[in-house]
């Protein structure tokens, strides 16, 4: 395994844990900060500045729980990707582990793009329900970067599945003189 | 395993030690040391030539075949 894939593993293994807790806390900071909440309702729910959002103590609890366990997927992903690139940094790239866990990453990523829009439609209802009658919303989109995702997800499932044979191939190859 | 491997056998023949055996067909002496207890899942026709050169004997001398029954 070069030199490279070793060296880049070392740092990229912390930094996507890095950036799994900083998702989690930037998100949990937003929905208690007052002044960011409604920037953060806006990005999740994809409600345009025009629309109207009533953000109570309920509503930013609802909201920010709703948001964590939809970042959580992610965090699960990067926490996933982490361990991959801490299998690399020690050299050993075809273990039966990274199919394993390249596996796992592509599970997350389809829940991830699969729940986008439904956590899109919920959080809009979230947003607006303490709105007056006639202002409350419900929006049910899907857009390209969601399968886009998906696909991803998908790739990363079946190379996982091709690792793991690749994995039991060099196993095997070891075990010939 | 029905195929046994006779290395132990040829190499007592020959007066030669597996030290030996593994330096001159270029194998690690732990690999030559799991090829004569039969716990490989298989061995290269090139580590075969090697071992047969260096013992000055045929395949049929290295590996037997066992009827398990």
């Amino acid at each position: 395994m070069s030199y490279l894939f070793i060296h880049a593993g070392r740092w990229l293994a912390p930094f996507a844990q890095f950036l799994a807790v900083l998702f989690l806390l930037a998100n949990l900071l937003f929905w208690v900060m007052p002044e960011w909440a409604e920037y953060a309702a806006r990005s999740f729910s994809g409600l345009p500045a025009s629309t109207p959002l009533t953000l109570t103590t309920g509503t930013k609890f609802l909201g920010g729980g709703l948001s964590t366990l939809y970042l959580g997927t992610l965090a699960y992903a990067l926490f996933t990707i982490s361990e991959i690139f801490r299998v690399f940094a020690a050299g050993n790239c075809l273990s039966s582990g990274v199919g394993a866990r390249l596996h796992r990453f592509g599970l997350a990523l389809i829940l991830f793009g699969a729940s986008t829009p439904v956590v899109r439609a919920l959080m809009t209802i979230i947003v607006t329900i303490q709105n007056a009658e006639g202002e409350r919303m419900l929006i049910i989109a899907f857009s390209g970067n969601d399968f886009v995702i998906m696909l991803v997800g998908m790739l990363m499932v079946m190379l996982g599945y091709a690792f793991r044979e690749a994995a039991a191939i060099a196993e095997e190859n070891r075990q010939i003189v | 395993m029905p195929i046994v491997v006779n290395l132990d056998v040829m190499l007592a023949k020959r007066k030669m030690r597996s030290k030996e055996l593994a330096q001159r067909i270029g194998i690690t002496e732990q690999n030559v040391s799991l090829l004569k207890s039969g716990k490989v899942k298989g061995i290269r026709f090139e580590t075969l030539a090697k071992i047969c050169a260096v013992l000055e004997c045929q395949p049929g001398d290295l590996l037997e075949y066992v009827s398990p029954e």
